[in-house]
């Protein structure tokens, strides 16, 4: 044989490292039978040489049918890449290079762009589940049930999101498929569209059982949320809804002793009002959800009421900007005037009728209405989102001031909601 | 001849020729060459894919110390046959069609 014959089967050989053993064996032994063949038929070297073509050809042809086949079997973003990238080296016109960009670009980019998507949906998975971890070590000690639901809210949301990424993984391999045959067709020696129906098969049945276990994971999260009782303390939350259990805490105290009002909630209601108590006397009741705690004291004439998380419910920081239901009553006597009133919630309404020396009242979402019981102060008032209405005048910008007042200051703030004042 | 016209073609004439009788791949190499002037390149990838999708089967034969593998034709690869020829009847209709026109032509000018 041939010296040159040995070059070509050698440049062959070392062009094809890396193939699967398959594949490039199966092209050694067709080129090696051919020339072998083709000796004993009588034919020279030089001839066999034309015949065959520049062996690069070959070689990149080679290369370009395996990596189709490899991503068609089992499609996914990084082989769609490589063989479109040895689809494209082994196309030699620029004519052809063009069209196959033309034909090939939308679906590859597509295919790769349902990858990124389906990517995108996992690490949501996994964001879900590592949010969730880190609420549940944000609760307080106790509360396996309610813990036990927060890992199922994780569970059933990875679920969810895998499902979705899978959902996606799947139609970019529909994508990839059809993107594989315009690479396929582009390839100047080919026009074959068909696949495997066996591999298909397969794949199709390890898609079937990863939803399966998607399925499965999402219905053990419902199971585990579910006996919690989580859904419901939020959906109640959410929708500024009266929960159903309830527990009144109270305290009454003398008059005399209190000169400073201070209350703090989550998302409760706050309402200070005057006349409604027993004469002397300054009474608090406060409706208290299971998920909440409260203190309740008074420190040297100032009264100090603050609503605080049991740390049973994961993220309650998040949704407390709801308004609640629930409600804290702080009642004074009829003639009672306070020397300081500072009134703070993170979503709850406010609701001030009292005469105080000064009242700092902060809401987030909540509205607030302040009654001024006849009172001039030095006002400011502030509304990012909502209105400001002042003894039924609407006030445009989201802020109004006024400095009539004899010495009494009244500052009210509300990031979300509308601010009334009589 | 147009190379997508061409392809079809090919995959079609090496289903014909295999179906006359087994053959080996130097063989039919030559076969074709007689017939239609394609690259060696061309043939190699075709058979390939006419195998791997189970319209040829293959089988070696031993012969002057080393292997020829032989190629046969399967059902599938005889269904897949019958399509090219209808496709093919059909093309040549139209053919007949457009021969008929130039041929006009030719009689007008």
């Amino acid at each position: 044989m041939g010296n040159r014959l040995d070059d070509l089967k050698l440049t062959i050989r070392g062009g094809l490292v890396g193939l699967p053993e398959e594949a490039a064996g199966r092209a050694l032994d067709y080129y090696g039978e051919y020339i072998a063949e083709a000796l004993e038929a009588g034919r020279s070297e030089e001839e066999i040489l034309k015949k065959l073509g520049r062996p690069e050809e070959i070689i990149a042809l080679v290369k370009a049918e395996a990596s189709l086949d490899n991503a068609e079997m089992r499609p996914g973003p990084f082989r769609l890449i490589g063989a479109a990238r040895k689809v494209f080296g082994s196309i030699v016109t620029s004519a052809a290079r063009v069209s196959l960009l033309i034909g090939a670009a939308v679906p590859y980019t597509l295919a790769l762009g349902l990858y990124i998507a389906s990517g995108a949906a996992v690490l949501g998975a996994l964001g879900a589940v590592a949010l969730m971890i880190d609420g549940i070590s944000g609760m307080s000690a106790g509360f396996v049930l309610e813990k036990i639901g927060a890992a199922g809210v994780a569970v059933f949301a990875a679920a969810v999101f895998a499902a979705a990424g899978l959902g996606l993984w799947l139609a970019a391999n529909r994508i990839t498929r059809l993107t594989l045959r315009v690479l396929r067709r582009s390839l100047k020696r080919d026009w074959e569209r068909g696949r495997d129906a066996g591999t298909g098969q397969t794949a199709s049945l390890g898609l079937k059982k990863a939803f399966l276990i998607c399925a499965a994971s999402a219905l053990l999260g419902i199971v585990l949320i579910i006996p919690s009782g989580l859904p419901m303390r939020y959906f109640s939350i959410w929708n500024s809804m009266r929960p159903g259990h309830l527990t009144a805490v109270a305290g009454i105290y003398n008059a005399t002793d209190i000169s400073e009002i201070e209350a703090t909630t989550l998302n409760s209601r706050i309402v200070v009002r005057t006349g409604a108590a027993p004469s002397e006397s300054i009474r608090v009741i406060y409706e208290k959800p299971d998920w909440m705690a409260n203190t309740l004291a008074l420190h040297s004439k100032r009264l100090i009421f603050c609503e605080i998380s049991r740390g049973m419910l994961p993220f309650l920081g998040f949704i407390a900007r709801h308004e609640g239901m629930t409600a804290v009553m702080i009642e004074v006597p009829p003639n009672y005037a306070a020397k300081a009133v500072q009134i703070q919630s993170t979503g709850g309404h406010i609701s001030v009728d009292l005469q105080a020396g000064s009242i700092r009242v902060k809401t987030g979402d909540g509205n607030i209405r302040f009654s001024s019981r006849g009172w001039i102060y030095n006002i400011k008032v502030y509304a990012r989102k909502g209105s400001i209405t002042v003894k039924g005048r609407l006030f445009d910008g989201g802020v109004y001031a006024s400095g009539a007042g004899e010495g009494h200051i009244a500052e009210l703030r509300s990031s979300g909601g509308k601010i009334e004042i009589d | 001849m147009d190379p997508q016209l061409k392809k079809g073609i090919l995959d079609a004439l090496v289903l014909a020729l295999i179906k006359d009788g087994d053959t080996y791949g130097y063989q039919l190499s030559e076969r074709v060459a007689e017939i239609v002037d394609v690259a060696e390149t061309a043939l190699y990838p075709v058979l390939r894919r006419q195998e791997t999708q189970g319209m040829l089967e293959t089988y070696s034969i031993e012969h002057n110390g080393r292997l020829r593998k032989y190629y046969r034709i399967t059902g599938a690869g005889r269904a897949k046959l019958g399509e090219f020829i209808e496709e093919l009847s059909e093309l040549e209709r139209l053919i007949a069609v457009i021969m008929k026109g130039a041929r006009n032509d030719g009689k007008q000018a």
